[in-house]
């Protein structure tokens, strides 16, 4: 929901499907005025696209030179309805052709694939190219909501068909292809999640021993100078 | 006091020279600022004056437009964004309301969105439902937005300037019936929104007028012309309807014990009945000569025909005659 971590570059994610892609668009225009070899990114799926605002973002995106990345993580699902049922095509990236951005459509469960993609999009922006769109094909394993797989609540998917994407794990496909490779070992992957797993606890044990907020938190944040 | 003579819109034209004079990180975004017929005088030769990569027309996207400029105060700009009509400036509610609104909140005051938006009222002259509507109060409704009307000339240049300096998102609503007052001004002095209040513009002990923007011209003009009847008006301008702040109103009521509320919004859930509301809350049982009264536009959309606009919008005789009629009872 509310997620921040500005040190990192990333400033806010938020509930609104779609509401920050423009926010994105801006981000990236400051990036441009301030001279920094910055760019912006903007993470979205299929549905986000049925939004008004996406394609003025795309449209201004452009014609401002704005180096902005659009990541479209296609995964043929928005809440409870199949792309199919919500739009004429399911390739997302006929609206880069419309709006003349250079765009790939890459196997989104193939991390290298990914990363390789990215790098040539995100040259091309530094070197003042303007916006780019890469179209990430992939796959919801859960439901909308929650961890189930969501296949009873309106959605007609099987599970067959989630059990076969699950098979395509992009992590497990490239630790597979390390150790092909000899990269790493399975000792060393056995190693990494352990030390995931113990992180994941110990935040949690973190967060369920964090104090809930002071009641005077409700009006503190509302206005910047109220913060002091 | 060395002093320049301006009308409104001028003093809106120097306040947008002040910022980008003085501060690097603030650009202009918004239709029409490359023709400024859009916005009459107030934004004349800044293409010109500071360049095009800084004062940016847009395409038809008011949605995209105003997120970008929120997406840029985040990135540390001071974006001030144009809305020529206030009537097409809801195609970005999402971007002021869920976004700019809540972020600071969201985010437990890590961040803030330091965005201007200027809005224009722009109505009569038989522009009709859709080039009319005075929508502050929705905005004053929101918590996160600071809504800032200016009403004089002085307040037009300085409480933009203020806002843009803030570090919250404000609605700055100027009011194209305002534009041709003439004031002089003083040099600049940067003054902080945050403790800006409803201001006395006339003192008076009959009765008290509390108006925004043009209705703030209205209640001044009213106070004149009843001073030859012998009826002493006092007007209070609320300057900044979010956060509404009302001691002073509520300290002039205990004195004149007469209140008129004139507001240029429509009169159900409007503006007008906040004050009124924050007013009563805090005075004394009895303490009014007479109930309070509101004049805003009626419930309805704005008419295109000139006959009836004639009736639909308030003029300072309304006010006039209002004020008798309470005063005299």
């Amino acid at each position: 929901m509310h997620l921040y971590d500005k040190p990192s570059g990333f400033y806010g994610s938020v509930p609104i499907v779609a509401g920050t892609v423009s926010l994105a668009v801006g981000a990236a225009m400051a990036a441009k005025m301030q001279k920094t070899d910055d760019i912006g990114a903007a993470y979205i799926g299929d549905g986000a696209v049925e939004e008004g605002v996406v394609h003025e973002s795309f449209n201004l995106a452009k014609i401002q030179k704005a180096p902005i990345l659009f990541i479209i993580e296609n995964n043929l699902f928005a809440s409870h309805m199949h792309i199919s049922l919500r739009q004429p095509s399911n390739m997302i990236s006929r609206f880069a052709v419309a709006n003349d951005i250079p765009y790939k459509v890459v196997d989104g469960n193939d991390v290298v694939a990914v990363a390789k993609a990215s790098e040539e999009l995100i040259n091309d922006m530094r070197a003042g190219k303007g916006p780019a769109l890469i179209e990430l094909i992939t796959y919801r394993w859960y439901g909308h909501v929650d961890w189930r797989d969501d296949v009873d609540v309106g959605v007609k998917r099987s599970l067959d068909d989630i059990e076969n994407w699950k098979a395509r794990d992009p992590i497990l496909r490239l630790s597979k292809a390390m150790m092909k490779a000899k990269m790493w070992t399975k000792e060393e992957e056995e190693n990494l999640n352990i030390n995931i797993e113990k992180e994941i606890h110990t935040s949690w044990e973190r967060a369920m021993k964090d104090p809930y907020p002071a009641s005077s938190a409700t009006l503190k944040y509302v206005y910047f100078h109220e913060n002091k | 006091m060395n002093t320049q003579r301006y009308s409104y819109s001028t003093a809106i034209l120097s306040a947008f020279e002040y910022l980008l004079e003085n501060y690097p990180e603030v650009f202009v975004i918004g239709q029409g600022l490359w023709s400024p017929w859009y916005v009459g005088n107030s934004m004349t030769d800044l293409e010109k004056n500071f360049g095009v990569d800084r004062i940016i027309d847009t395409p038809v996207s008011e949605a995209a437009t105003t997120g970008a400029a929120i997406g840029a105060s985040l990135a540390g700009m001071k974006p001030i964004v144009v809305h020529p009509r206030m009537d097409f400036m809801l195609y970005a509610m999402d971007a002021m309301v869920n976004q700019a609104a809540k972020w600071s909140h969201m985010f437990g005051g890590q961040s803030h969105p330091g965005v201007t938006i200027r809005s224009i009222i722009n109505r009569g002259g038989e522009q009709g439902a859709q080039h009319s509507q005075a929508l502050h109060a929705w905005f004053a409704h929101v918590p996160g937005l600071r809504v800032v009307m200016p009403s004089t000339v002085a307040d037009a240049r300085d409480l933009l300037i203020a806002s843009v300096l803030c570090n919250d998102p404000v609605i700055y609503i100027d009011d194209r019936w305002l534009y041709e007052q003439e004031d002089d001004l003083p040099p600049v002095t940067e003054l902080n929104l945050t403790s800006q209040m409803p201001l006395v513009s006339i003192i008076g002990v009959d009765i008290t007028i509390v108006a925004s923007g043009h209705s703030s011209l209205l209640a001044r003009e009213a106070a004149q012309k009843l001073q030859n009847e012998n009826i002493s008006v006092e007007v209070i301008d609320v300057r900044v309807l979010n956060p509404f702040f009302a001691e002073k109103i509520i300290e002039s009521v205990k004195k004149t014990k007469n209140l008129l509320v004139v507001d240029s919004g429509w009169i159900s859930g409007g503006f007008s009945a906040e004050i009124i509301a924050k007013v009563v809350e805090s005075l004394p049982v009895n303490c009014l000569n007479n109930p309070p009264v509101r004049i805003a536009l009626p419930d309805a959309p704005a008419p295109t025909s000139i006959v009836l606009e004639k009736d639909y919008y308030t003029s300072s005789d309304d006010v006039v005659n209002t004020v008798r009629k309470i005063v005299k009872n």
